[in-house]
């Protein structure tokens, strides 16, 4: 696919859309009625009911949500960076949904006459892709902050930045023994790999330390330092209003959804498992891992900002290191060395 | 409707009601709240009441990201410019509930710190009435809300940019006297003269006769500090025993000569003096004897932790400057005491310096405790809108001596959602430490000294439940109990067990809504949802027994204001059976959790000496590893007869302050369980009739409690002149009041000491150093509530 | 098509990289630089050299320009754009070395053959192999200055 200049067929373009077109439907419409589920959760967790007003079991407030945010009145404060201000948010929610294309989501299917692989694109170095999307990422949280002219926002910016520079190196380290294991970048060779078992079975540690990570890449309570509440007002998006900070918000949901479905592909095997269907399989996966965010935003207190740098740097830095050392020796000694 | 330059078509019909639906089902408030009505709003979204039903949970810190400004509770002139500020930071289209009688029209708090009705600065779509109004009320407002977005208004023009159409708060602002009465009776009396000014007696409350005998102020025991004639030896001249107070041992000091002797008292062997409790000022210009006082007394308290009992210093100061010496070179607790006393009455104090008012406005004119300042807002100028963007807070830069190139300053408040309330702190920060911090209080200043002096005896009682409004009777008790010390009432025992049983469950109340916004301030968001479950179930015993809930106005001067009703006895056994389970779960969720421990473990230390020196009490005292706990050292309410022990905690920090108030709730429900097993049965209000209103039961009886019930509902009762101090363990700490009798109807003064005074001033020395997310854990760990701090 | 694509983004890229240049807002020449860093991945890709482009972003976009970003904001420099422009002193040594470099690669693009792509496509297991085997003692010594200037920024922090 790299670069050769050849002349796709139109067939192949043709599904190629549909299949982004499908993609983004399906996320955004999930990651919509994951704030609703989201919702409904906690209310259930702390003992509620949850909204339940809006249309059958209040099935509808999403809807109402989002009628609401995108009439409300678009502002920009007087002091701030207008042009950065507008574009932070799409910043903060394009590489989320972009990272999406890397993720095998079902088994091939047949259509046409030929094998169509339930993925947007099968990048030989999706892996690297992946990263490279999720540290981009963070220029939308620190933009916005920045851009707003304020102290709050900018506070916020400074934790985000610090928080996810800091957890993308525990992070990309803890896939390095996945590859080792899968001995390629691309996506659909990791999930084939692990036909014979997932990599949560052989890499336990590496698997809780990408759960860490990914808990404070999508910025979620027990890391939600860039907009903590109770003291930075809203953090990063405090001067956000109407649809941008509606993309902000949104943003976190996707990244969530797009970081379960990369926990899953990476460690749970994708879109493998027995007797279902594999597009379930997959789905099934990210709702669980949405589900456990949910329900460890119910259960825990906030980090310092001081323990949080202390976790990554100190503590799962060196463990994802020492595991792949410890990785690499196993790998030696079973004698499929790569070299 | 204004001009329509395209007709409305059915598209457009049909997409106002489309966009309406959306916008009345996704209102989002802003998470801000000004008092007591405050708690209730916050009730609302809990489990029992869930406003999160009508999808309106989504609490916004930011005003740009609300749809909906709920004013709940009093609208403080302090306040008033940041709340047109935030109404105007909101993005359109936003909309205004205006929540209590304070935010409607002023209510009860007629009172020169307080707009009369938020509706003056800006427009409010729907009122809820209720002082303070349940959570339902609240959630109908919220409905009604729903229903005008429905019904009134037009939003598809505005939305797509065309003319015409109507969206968001479209009521005009009312103009104090000219759209709006300024008769505090409401509008329609004009003709009608204001009683008691200009057809009755020019003082109503004035005793028909003074020639009527009355029983002289009884005299009260108090301790043996081993102090006969020392002072009067050390000092020659200068120090006079006041053979006249009856409540404690009192000295009159010449003003220039107290550091020296506050400093001899506080190191002195023996019982030394080591807290100063409280500086309380009187303005004597009023005085029926006029002659016999100076133009000034200031009453300083002093506390002894050895022979467990009070001591009063009273210093004069006279003129149009008067001025009496510093105490802050002895005790540091004194600054933010003597701000208020220059504040309120214009006294200055020499040695300390600048003298900054505390709690009013910086461009306040005048002293409001001075007799001659106005009462009530309505004797004041009209409050408008051009006052509100007039009057601006003073710059964060003006709260420091310096502030160097590497440091920040941030405004955290008077709005935030970590500060539990409105008051304002300046933090000077290096990245995200906190190198130094300054409070700017009184936005929750509601005159609650002022009012006393203008009612009934009887009728400030309702006023002082608005103090601690979490500890609801607590405050009834204590003020009480001061006037019942002055009057010599005893209460009999029914009373006293149903009032420690009232004061126990409130204390646990008090301490619930406490760990759940403490575990809110570290980020933790669930347990306030359970622990208000609970507080729940405490109020329906509340309810039940007095009506009210989080002011139930219940306590009379002698006794209560009703018999216990039936049924009582089940429903608080039902409490202590639901109870410790909960606990044990609270301490299951909370006592390991890792990060919880994380951050509180050593946050925020303040060590046992600092503790004491600084005035702390309470809890946060007993932190500090001092057992200290008036209930147990200088009993009332009968708290000697009942068994329970004093929790402390060693350390001082963020967790021991935690883990005592936890076990504080088991001794709290200890109590009420012996309270519940061994009530007595008989009057539950005294039979003194001098100073308590009989029950209606008797005076339907007889006529002479018929006689005494009128004498004492309308013209009031009149304790005997003098003046008490004495002070309750309230859940916070120690709550005092200083009534000052006259002999009339009204008292002359009424100091309260309120116990989140002296912690508050402590909160810079306990968050030096920390970060801003510890700093946010230790206001939330030291307890304390806005009312509480600027009455 | 690659031809099209690879002028788009030259072109993004030098504009860019001029604005960047000329930007007066720190933060606004980040957002600039960082532009152009992802049009020279694209160029990468369409050079069949998909690691290098990852490597590009993941490194010089995602973390230099991150941690330039996080210091600029965290000195909070005021408002910068408001200064002076630089003087024609300050233009010039940079002028000078581009022209310079310019020429250099003018120079060593003349006398490229063109057209000749290596017969087989360099995978990320023989980049691998061949970084970490024929130029295994380099790596070893870059990595060694590498912690060398860690111990020594935590000596520096350490200290104040």
């Amino acid at each position: 696919m790299a670069g050769a200049d050849v002349i796709p067929d139109p067939m192949e373009i043709t599904l190629v859309i549909a299949k982004i077109g499908l993609v983004l439907l399906v996320i955004l419409t999930l990651a919509a009625y994951l704030v609703f589920a989201e919702r409904r959760i906690l209310a259930w967790i702390q003992d509620r009911k949850g909204p339940n007003r809006v249309g059958p079991f209040g099935l509808l407030q999403p809807l109402a949500d989002l009628i609401k945010l995108l009439t409300k009145e678009d502002f920009c404060p007087p002091a701030g960076d207008r042009w950065l201000f507008f574009l932070a948010p799409a910043m903060a929610a394009i590489p989320a949904i972009m990272t999406f294309a890397i993720v095998p989501f079902g088994a091939p299917v047949r259509i046409f006459g030929r094998d169509l692989p339930m993925q947007v694109a099968d990048l030989h170095v999706g892996l690297l892709l992946f990263m490279a999307l999720s540290s981009i990422a963070v220029y939308g949280v620190a933009l916005g902050g920045w851009a707003s002219n304020s102290k709050y926002a900018l506070l916020g910016s400074l934790r985000g930045l610090a928080q996810l520079i800091s957890y993308e190196l525990s992070m990309g380290l803890s896939l390095v023994p996945t590859v080792m294991l899968a001995r390629s970048f691309r996506l659909s060779d990791i999930v084939a790999a692990q036909e014979g078992g997932w990599f949560i079975l052989y890499q336990p540690m590496a698997f809780a330390i990408f759960l860490v990570s990914i808990l404070a890449e999508c910025k979620r309570i027990p890391f939600d330092l860039p907009e903590a509440e109770g003291e930075l007002v809203a953090g990063f998006h405090t001067e956000y209003s109407g649809m941008r900070f509606g993309l902000f918000f949104v943003g976190e949901y996707i990244n969530i959804l797009v970081l379960g479905g990369l926990a899953a592909t990476f460690f749970l095997g994708g879109w493998q498992g027995p007797l279902l269907p594999g597009l379930l399989w997959f789905w099934g996966k990210v709702l669980a891992f949405a589900f456990l965010f949910i329900w460890i935003r119910g259960t825990l207190p906030r980090l310092r900002y001081d323990q949080l740098m202390h976790l990554g740097w100190k503590v799962l830095t060196p463990m994802a290191l020492v595991n792949i050392l410890a990785t690499a020796w196993w790998l030696y000694l079973a004698g499929s060395s790569p070299l | 409707m204004t001009e329509e330059t395209t007709p409305d078509n059915i598209l457009l019909t049909n997409l106002d009601d489309l966009i309406n639906w959306g916008r009345a089902n996704s209102l989002w408030p802003m998470f801000f709240g000004l008092s007591c009505c405050f708690v209730e709003m916050m009730t609302s979204f809990t489990s029992r009441y869930d406003v999160s039903r009508f999808g309106a949970e989504v609490l916004r810190g930011t005003p740009r990201e609300a749809d909906l400004m709920v004013i709940a509770g009093t609208v403080f002139k302090k306040m008033a410019p940041s709340i047109l500020r935030l109404y105007e930071q909101m993005a359109e289209p936003r909309w205004v509930i205006s929540m209590g009688s304070c935010a409607n029209s002023g209510g009860m708090y007629d009172v020169y710190s307080v707009v009369q009705g938020v509706n003056q600065i800006i427009p409010v779509d729907v009122y809820v009435p209720g002082c303070p109004p349940r959570p339902e009320a609240f959630m109908q407002g919220l409905m009604l809300l729903q229903e005008k977005i429905r019904k009134e208004e037009r939003p598809a023009r505005p939305v797509l940019h065309l003319q015409g159409g109507s969206q968001g708060t479209t009521r005009p602002l009312l103009v104090d006297g000219v759209s709006k009465s300024r008769d505090p009776r409401g509008p329609g009396m004009a003709g009608i003269p204001v009683r008691g000014v200009s057809v009755g007696h020019p003082k109503a409350w004035l005793p028909r006769s003074d020639d009527m005998w009355r029983q002289p102020a009884p005299r009260h025991d108090y301790p043996d500090f081993g102090l006969s004639g020392e002072l009067e030896g050390l000092f020659p001249g200068m120090v006079e025993l006041d053979r006249g107070a009856t409540d404690m041992l009192t000295y009159r000091v010449a003003p220039q000569l107290l550091p020296d002797l506050l400093r001899h008292l506080k190191g002195r062997g023996g019982s030394s003096f080591q807290r100063l409790e409280d500086i309380a000022a009187v303005d004597n210009s009023c005085r029926r004897e006029r002659e016999k006082f100076a133009d000034f007394t200031v009453n300083y308290h002093l506390l002894s932790f050895d022979t467990p009992g009070r001591l009063r210093l009273k210093v004069d100061a006279c003129g149009v400057r008067p001025e009496v010496g510093s105490a802050t070179s002895v005790f540091p607790a004194a600054a933010w005491y003597e701000r208020e006393v220059y504040d309120m009455f214009g006294i200055r104090f020499s040695g300390h310096e600048p003298l900054r008012r505390i709690l009013m406005p910086h461009d306040w004119e005048g002293h409001p405790l001075r007799k001659e300042h106005p009462f009530r807002a309505t004797e004041m100028a009209p409050y408008t809108i051009d006052d509100a963007r007039r009057h601006q807070a003073l710059p964060a830069s003006d709260f420091f001596d310096r502030t160097g190139d590497d440091t920040m300053v941030l405004n955290l408040g008077p709005q935030h959602p970590g500060t539990h309330g409105v008051i304002r702190c300046i933090l000077k920060l290096e990245g995200e430490e906190v190198v130094d911090l300054d409070l700017d209080i009184g936005y929750h200043h509601r005159g609650a000294e002022k009012i006393a002096e203008r009612q009934h005896w009887h009728q400030f009682i309702p006023y002082t439940d608005r103090i601690d409004y979490l500890a609801g009777v607590q405050n009834n008790l204590a003020y009480v109990n001061s006037v019942e010390q002055l009057c010599g009432i005893t209460v009999p025992e029914r009373a006293v067990v149903t009032r420690v049983m009232l004061a126990e469950l409130f204390r646990i109340a008090s301490h619930l809504v406490w760990l759940g916004t403490f575990a809110a301030d570290v980020g933790a968001m669930t347990p306030v949802f359970y622990t208000f479950t609970d507080r729940e179930k405490i109020f329906d015993i509340v309810e039940l027994i007095t009506g009210g809930r989080m002011h139930p106005a219940w306590l009379r001067i002698g006794g209560m204001a009703d018999d216990l009703p039936e049924g009582w006895d089940v429903a608080v056994g039902n409490l202590l059976d639901w109870l410790p389970p909960r606990l044990r779960e609270y301490h299951d969720l909370l006592d390991r959790n890792p990060v919880f421990l994380a951050r509180l473990k050593g946050v925020g230390e303040i060590s046992r000496e600092d503790a004491i020196e600084w005035g702390l009490s309470g809890p946060n005292l007993r932190a500090c590893g001092v057992e200290w706990d008036l209930r147990r050292k200088i009993p009332y309410c009968g708290y000697d007869r009942f068994e329970f022990d004093i929790p402390t905690a060693v350390g001082g920090d963020c967790w021991a302050r935690y883990l005592v108030r936890m076990e504080e709730i088991n001794q709290s429900l200890r109590i009420v369980k012996q309270c519940l097993n061994s009530m007595p049965a008989g009057r539950w209000i005294c039979d003194d009739y001098r100073f308590v209103i009989p029950p209606k039961r008797d005076a339907l009886q007889d006529i002479e409690s018929l006689i005494h019930h009128f004498v004492n509902v309308t013209r009031g009762i009149s304790p005997p002149p003098g003046e008490n101090y004495s002070a309750i363990e309230a859940p916070k700490g120690e709550c005092g009041y200083f009534v000052i009798s006259e002999g009339l109807s009204i008292p002359y003064r009424v100091r309260i000491r309120t116990p989140s005074f002296p912690h508050m001033q402590a909160l810079p020395l306990m968050s030096r150093g920390w970060l801003v997310a510890d700093f946010l854990a230790i206001l939330g760990s030291v307890d304390f509530v806005l009312a509480d701090l600027d009455r | 098509m690659a031809a099209t694509l690879f002028y788009i983004l030259a072109t993004v890229m030098v504009i860019a990289t001029i604005l960047a240049i000329t930007g007066r807002h720190p933060v606004h020449a980040i957002v600039y630089l960082v532009t152009s860093f992802f049009a020279l991945a694209g160029i990468f890709y369409l050079l069949l050299a998909p690691l290098v482009a990852m490597f590009e972003v993941i490194i010089y976009a995602g973390a230099v320009m991150v941690l330039f970003m996080f210091v600029i904001m965290m000195l909070d420099l005021g408002h910068p754009e408001r200064g002076g422009r630089p003087a024609l002193g300050q233009w010039l040594p940079a002028l000078l070395l581009g022209a310079t470099v310019l020429a250099t690669i003018s120079y060593a693009a003349a006398g490229f053959a063109g057209d000749k792509l290596p017969a087989m496509l360099p995978g990320v297991k023989e980049f691998a192999v061949t970084l970490f085997s024929r130029y295994g003692v380099a790596i070893e010594v870059i990595s060694l200055q590498l912690l060398f200037a860690v111990v020594g920024a935590l000596y520096l922090g350490r200290r104040r």
